[in-house]
């Protein structure tokens, strides 16, 4: 049976991408995202936003590893699901089908905005 | 790899019933019995029964706040908040808060450990070991400590969200003017 692939938030859009290739535990994430985005996340809302994409099963996650300096705190790593990739790609082939429709000139524009 | 969800705790959020009560304050029960957990009252509410407790929290004007030995206390705004103590609304904190287990004394009396014991239960574990992380990786590159205190403070503030994030504040700045001495 063939789930139907939920739209996304802009957030979580980027969430997915930081995690379609790799697993990562929140601190990875926030430096990914502020690395290729220049958006600095905060903990609480990262891991708030994660917890509603599992309850979608846009994303897995399982419990990693504690050290002596998170004072017994696990890590928990997340990676999208093939939902999630899923959504992904249906959300970027509607982008790139967006802007296809956009007379050419209009995205010279932009491009030279 | 996934272990199923993480966050099966429906049971776990279902609003708690009261047990026990004593003059030390109130213990609490998830619904299904599964846990027990503690919060202790204000001098001034030591002799109200457990239904004028539950009456009065649910008119408003209760905060929770940091009592003199350490422990998350409930008590009326009118009686705490001139004492310059910070203190988070009951209405502003989830049922998941009220009913944290304090198994340790020591575990509330840092500001630190107090301010993550109102972080969202689901989220709690794995915000308190990235900041930890963090604060680990700051120290060891050098820098200076009010500055990982500083830093650690508006992580923690813009996780909890607007509704206490400037008492948190305030709280931090106390602390670190008591470390420097001024």
């Amino acid at each position: 049976m063939t789930r139907e692939i939920p739209e996304l938030t802009r957030l979580e859009h980027i969430l997915l991408s930081a995690l379609a290739t790799h697993e990562r535990y929140g601190l990875e994430i926030v430096e990914t995202v502020k690395k290729a985005m220049g958006v600095s996340l905060s903990l609480g809302g990262l891991y708030t936003t994660l917890h509603r994409m599992q309850r979608k099963q846009l994303v897995e996650s399982r419990w990693g590893e504690t050290t002596e300096e998170r004072g017994g705190a696990r890590r928990r790593y997340y990676k999208a699901s093939g939902l999630g990739l899923r959504a992904l790609a249906e959300e970027r082939g509607l982008l790139r089908r967006a802007w296809r429709m956009s007379p050419s000139n209009a995205r010279l524009a932009i491009r030279g905005a | 790899m996934s272990e199923g969800s993480p966050f099966d705790a429906a049971e776990e959020l279902s609003p708690p019933r009261i047990v026990e009560y004593g003059p030390t304050g109130l213990a609490l029960e998830y619904k299904g019995g599964k846990k027990i957990s503690r919060l202790f009252l204000h001098e001034s509410m030591k002799l109200m029964t457990r239904e004028a407790i539950l009456s009065a929290i649910g008119r408003g004007g209760y905060v929770i706040y940091q009592g003199p030995d350490g422990f998350a206390r409930l008590g009326p705004r009118s009686v705490v908040v001139p004492a310059g103590v910070v203190a988070v609304d009951v209405e502003h904190v989830s049922i998941p808060m009220f009913t944290e287990e304090l198994r340790d004394p020591t575990e509330s009396r840092s500001w630190f450990d107090l301010a993550t014991f109102f972080l969202s239960r689901e989220i709690r574990e794995v915000v308190r070991g990235d900041i930890l992380e963090t604060r680990a990786k700051m120290t060891r590159r050098g820098y200076h400590r009010a500055w990982i205190e500083a830093v650690t403070a508006v992580e923690l503030a813009r996780s909890l969200g607007s509704s206490w994030g400037a008492a948190l504040w305030d709280l931090v700045v106390n602390f670190i003017k008591g470390m420097l001495g001024t």
